[in-house]
């Protein structure tokens, strides 16, 4: 029973993305989170795993989901699920449309739901930020520590912009706020 | 042939699918010659607008232009393997890793830098979308409903 749960709800979540990567991650926390499978903790914990791992995130995320709840196997199905769609739809496009005028279609259709994935990645962010620094299990609690860990991210993120014009690449983000983890959370 | 070339590709990229399409350039173009760098392009296009992470997608097709439906599984799986490995590895070992209050304080830390991050590709995205007032109202009100877990309703509404 849970193999099926664990392969139509990442069926769902490999369906009802486009666009990769960060799209995905709202409606992932709101399945695993709803599914009680992760509790939001876990999951940005995560998030920061994956930065640092190999491979596309909804894998990675299908994997350590499916294996939590289910072992290997669990992670197997939840793989398996996650990467259907994206073999079905692009195995029957390059089974019947071989014509570039077909882009054109499918170009509207995703220009269309690119300000909705923008908005839910926003929303995303700054409900999980708020989570983690001021709103610690649902009551309003001022970490300071967390708030100051926060503001030196953001600050670091853009300087780093400001001196090296290029964005900081995700690996390193994840490396600083570690470190400044450890410091800010062991004293 | 597939499974490796594509086991080498899902293995070494790390931080986000275009990095791998960069990779998959490089192997599948210039080192094995089986598709041309247009070909290339254009199967990444279609990645990109279907649903799914783009590198399972380009991998998917370009496994389908070389042998069918048996070279997109290869393909598919190839480059599912290396980050389905690790991460299970890295599950089975997470929890107790956890247990040690560096590496716990240490994930605090990365939990804030993770929800900056998801900020900042949020907000880097309203900087690359059309500047219409419409898109701008769109926007604000997926945002008000995203809050309230509706994601998927809004998804659909497109």
């Amino acid at each position: 029973m849970i193999y099926l749960l664990l392969f139509w709800n990442f069926f769902k979540i490999g369906l009802f993305t486009f666009g990769g990567g960060y799209a995905m991650i709202p409606l992932i926390r709101e399945t695993v989170v709803g599914m009680g499978w992760l509790d939001e903790e876990t999951l940005l914990n995560f998030i920061g795993i994956s930065e640092a791992t190999p491979g596309a995130f909804a894998i990675n995320v299908a994997t350590f989901v499916g294996y939590s709840q289910a072992g290997v196997l669990g992670s197997i199905v939840a793989t398996l699920g996650v990467v259907m769609p994206s073999f079905i739809v692009i195995s029957s496009i390059m089974l019947f449309f071989n014509k570039k005028s077909k882009n054109t279609m499918v170009e509207g259709a995703f220009k269309g739901v690119l300000p909705v994935i923008c908005a839910l990645i926003c929303a995303t962010g700054v409900s999980l930020l708020l989570k983690v620094t001021v709103l610690i299990n649902g009551g309003f609690v001022f970490d300071y520590r967390a708030v100051i860990v926060a503001a030196t991210v953001i600050a670091v993120l853009f300087g780093y912009k400001k001196i090296f014009n290029k964005k900081m690449s995700a690996y390193l983000v994840m490396i600083i706020s570690a470190a400044l983890g450890m410091i800010a959370f062991s004293i | 042939m597939l499974f490796s070339a594509f086991f080498k590709i899902g293995l070494f990229t790390f931080g986000g699918g275009y990095a791998m399409i960069a990779l998959m350039e490089r192997e599948i173009v210039e080192k094995k010659g089986w598709i041309d760098k247009t070909e290339l392009m254009r199967i990444v296009a279609i990645s990109e607008l279907t649903p799914g992470p783009v590198s399972v997608n380009a991998a998917t097709a370009i496994g389908y232009k070389m042998c069918k439906i048996k070279g997109s599984i290869f393909a598919l799986l190839g480059v599912v393997m290396p980050s389905f490995m690790i991460i299970l590895a890295i599950s089975l070992f997470l929890n107790e890793f956890m247990t040690y209050p560096l590496v716990a304080a240490a994930f605090k830390g990365v939990r804030i830098g993770a929800s900056i991050l998801i900020c900042s590709v949020g907000i880097g995205m309203l900087n690359k979308i059309g500047n219409s007032v419409y898109e701008k109202l769109l926007r604000f009100v997926d945002c008000a409903f995203a809050h309230r877990n509706y994601s998927r309703y809004s998804v659909f509404a497109r």
